[in-house]
């Protein structure tokens, strides 16, 4: 009975136990991918239990989880889940008073990711108040990120002029990291406008800066970009080479986000030399992961993509179904540059279906779109001419 | 060792295996129906040097298996990999089941049905296995209709929807590379899949059907799609069809009942057990209903506690015999072990490190920490496994019960709690 009564005390203190000591392992193991997913289980559980406790401590705990463990969660696609616990973490910083700029930013990406961009918007505005004049590295970051998010909201003017704030604010940190990111946001511009010669000696620049910073080797969103810009300038061997070596590594590492973004990109590199049967499994297998981890912009993309590899197969109802489909979803998104995407090659199904009024009508939107944000370049019209023109006399080069 | 040799090893280590089962059952049979003290000694020591045989085939079919696996072999990563116990019933039952899927003309649909539990999954699992080391198929495709799975090292994945016969497509399509499949239109996806089905010979393995929708219609639907491939499938449910052959498995036989607590018994040093007349090991098998957890528990008790107080509280436990076996070891255990058990029946949701038991409190030093381990092995309440990183450590679903209902109630009856 004794005895009973000793084990019967450490009932309800077990979960604290494990949820303190747990928190000391995911921050000793938070390089350690592998250990963490047997782990994770647990952790998760912790952090759950954690969640339903009141005061200080329990507040640190959950901003300490989010801490050990946000990499993980990004690197591990589980952005829906790190988006939770930083709504937990940011309540846990009003109470014990802490600074919740980086939380705000941690947020702020996942929303992102999640394709959450209004949102988004809100958490790094929120993040940028919390910083200025407190945390300059904080600051930074928040200045990058909005940079970033407008740049996918295609506010291009904006974009660009945050963007060289942010450069000088990471120069003013010496953080090379946060300067690398910076140009790569510059070059996805130019790939944007078409500008594939500037958009290459930008993330070749990247790839540099980050190697003297210490990198042994490219990073996943240089492979990715290089591959992008090889398959754009049509020598299609030296974007599969990017693009495997960025698929090994994320197949290696177990990142569905790199593998989804590599076999997504893979897949249009097929769909340009007419391999349709490898586009569609490439294709099929992106669809896979970005729904796995919850990446609707990643989805959209590849419904599109999936459009265009029914059309170049000749089934123009299923084409039709997925370019709608990824059209809604990039309208829900706000995704204007992947909307006016969607609506020329909904035009090109029209015109092949002989719906010449309907296909006019969805070229001059996606174009006006285009114009609006002003990345209608002379090198995109004529891009988009092209293909329109490919279309009509027969499937050659299907992507832009 | 070329693959030929390694067929005909194992081959003759099933033929070696079966025929020592016999035997040992022979001379278990002339143990207890001799009179002649001396003639059950030396029976008895005829069963225990054919045990040490048996034991040594199953490490050489172990290694045979580990070096086969080497070998990329198709698999499902949703089927768990569960232990299989070689026992004389279930070995004839496998036997059988194994030839009706070689057979050309035999059912192209097994279906292994019965209790949580009793095996289903580690016995499918072992056919398939023996089935595809045999060459009789290409490899094994297939997914489990639970809703969590482990995935991923030992992340736990909710299943968004529950498995019809679509998405059963899809999991193969994706398992065989072919991820277009997936997104194709339904009528040119089972045109694939009928092609695909019928170029190679696949074993399809169906875990846990009874969470399936409409379970009744995706085997039929299955049936349409198989040819030259085959379909196991597990069911807590009664699934029947006329082209299935199904095996409805229940508490073990007396025969296995027996074997396996004389087994269990030598391999954890039980002496009681291994001492005990048959009458008594009968006794046992008819209050565990033949249920292996139950028989092993038991048998952990009487390592401890003399065996006929233990049989005479188990016959009174009526339903609640887990419960009740389960109290029984709670009493026997040192402090550090019970910390142990509820530190992991109530926060550790798979399994968990040394690291974590070392390091959170339960015991005031590593010494203390290993004979709790030790005494938790010995009553089968801790599973210890090792995977790369060091060893791991979980619990039964029922121990976990056991430590999340039973506990707090029999405390709350105490005034603990």
């Amino acid at each position: 009975m004794v005895l009973e009564k000793h084990v019967a005390c450490d009932w309800e203190s077990v979960h604290y136990w494990a949820a303190k000591h747990r928190l000391d392992l995911a921050r000793r193991y938070q390089h350690q991918y592998e250990r963490l997913d047997r782990e994770f289980p647990n952790l998760r559980a912790s952090r759950a239990w954690v969640e339903s406790q009141a005061g200080e401590e329990a507040a640190h705990l959950l901003i300490g989880y989010v801490e050990a463990l946000a990499a993980y969660l990004r690197q591990r696609g589980l952005d829906a889940e790190l988006l939770h616990w930083c709504e937990d973490a940011l309540q846990a910083c009003s109470t014990v008073g802490q600074n919740p700029d980086q939380l705000l930013l941690l947020r702020s990406e996942a929303q992102i990711a999640l394709g959450r961009w209004d949102e988004a918007v809100a958490s790094i505005q929120a993040a940028v108040e919390a910083s200025e004049g407190k945390n300059p590295r904080s600051y930074a970051q928040a200045v990058l990120v909005l940079g970033r998010l407008q740049l996918n909201r295609d506010n291009y003017k904006d974009a660009l002029e945050t963007l060289g704030k942010a450069e000088a604010l990471c120069a003013e940190q010496s953080d090379y990291e946060g300067m690398a990111t910076v140009r790569s946001e510059v070059a996805a511009y130019h790939l944007n406008r078409r500008e594939l010669d500037e958009a290459l000696s930008l993330y070749l620049e990247v790839d540099q800066l980050r190697r003297q910073a210490g990198a042994t080797e490219a990073s996943d969103n240089t492979l990715l970009m290089l591959g992008v810009i090889h398959r754009k300038k049509g020598d299609y061997g030296q974007a599969i080479a990017y693009l495997k070596q960025l698929l090994e590594r994320g197949e290696m590492q177990r990142n569905r986000g790199a593998t989804a973004r590599a076999v997504h990109h893979l897949a249009w590199v097929y769909l340009n030399q007419g391999g349709l049967t490898q586009a569609r499994r490439f294709s099929g297998r992106a669809i896979t992961l970005y729904e796995e981890i919850g990446d609707t912009r990643g989805a959209s993309d590849t419904y599109e993509q999936l459009g265009l590899i029914a059309l170049a197969e000749g089934r123009t109802g299923e084409a039709y179904s997925y370019l709608e489909w990824s059209l809604a979803m990039r309208r829900q998104l706000g995704n204007r540059v992947g909307a006016a995407s969607s609506l020329r090659r909904l035009a090109i199904v029209r015109f092949r279906t002989g719906h010449p009024v309907g296909a006019m009508r969805d070229l001059w939107e996606s174009l006006t779109i285009y114009r609006r944000l002003g990345v209608l370049s002379c090198q995109q019209l004529v891009a988009i001419l092209w293909e329109l023109t490919a279309w009509m006399i027969g499937p050659q080069q299907w992507t832009v | 060792m070329s693959e030929d040799l390694n067929r005909k090893r194992r081959q003759d280590l099933e033929d070696n295996t079966r025929k020592t089962l016999d035997l040992i059952k022979e001379y278990e049979d002339k143990r207890r129906l001799s009179d002649d003290p001396k003639e059950q000694r030396d029976a008895e020591r005829q069963v225990a040097d054919l045990r040490q045989l048996l034991e040594q085939y199953q490490r050489e079919r172990d290694e045979l298996d580990r070096a086969a696996e080497s070998t990329a072999m198709l698999w499902p990563s949703t089927i768990p990999d569960e232990r299989y116990y070689p026992l004389p019933g279930r070995e004839r039952d496998l036997g059988q089941l194994l030839e009706t899927l070689q057979n050309a003309r035999g059912s192209p649909v097994v279906i292994i049905g019965g209790l949580g539990g009793l095996g289903k999954t580690a016995m499918a699992v072992e056919l398939a296995r023996r089935a595809v080391r045999e060459k009789s198929f290409d490899g094994v495709v297939g997914d489990s209709a639970k809703q969590e799975i482990l995935a991923g090292g030992e992340i736990v994945r909710v299943r968004e929807a529950t498995l019809d016969f679509d998405s059963l497509m899809d999991a193969i399509a994706r398992q065989l590379g072919r991820w277009e499949v997936p997104t194709m239109k339904a009528e040119e996806k089972h045109a694939v899949m009928t092609h695909l089905l019928r170029q190679r010979r696949y074993l399809l393995l169906v875990d846990n059907l009874e969470t399936a929708e409409n379970a009744d219609a995706l085997v039929s639907q299955l049936h349409g799609f198989l040819d030259g491939s085959r379909a196991i499938i597990t069911s807590r449910k009664e699934v029947r069809h006329d082209f299935a052959c199904s095996l409805l498995l229940e508490g073990l036989t007396l025969e296995d009942s027996l074997f396996f607590l004389r087994m269990d018994a030598e391999q954890r040093g039980v002496q009681q057990i291994l001492e005990t007349p048959g009458e008594k090991l009968t006794e046992i098998h008819e209050v565990t209903g033949g249920a292996p957890l139950a028989l092993k528990l038991v048998v952990a008790q009487a390592r401890f506690l003399d065996l006929d107080p233990v049989l005479k509280q188990l016959r009174q436990a009526g339903g609640n015999l887990y419960s009740f076996i389960f109290r029984q070891s709670w009493k026997q255990l040192s402090l550090v072990s019970q910390r142990m058990l509820i530190y992991i029946g109530r926060t550790v949701v798979t399994t968990v490190s040394w690291d974590e038991l070392a390091g959170v409190g339960i015991a005031e030093d590593e010494a203390s920490l290993i004979e709790a381990i030790d005494q938790l092995v010995a009553y089968s309440l801790l599973d210890a496994s090792f995977v790369a990183g060091g060893a791991r450590y979980g619990v039964h679903p029922l121990t976990r019960q056991f430590v999340n209902s039973d506990l707090p109630r029999i405390w709350q009856e105490q005034g603990l709690l």
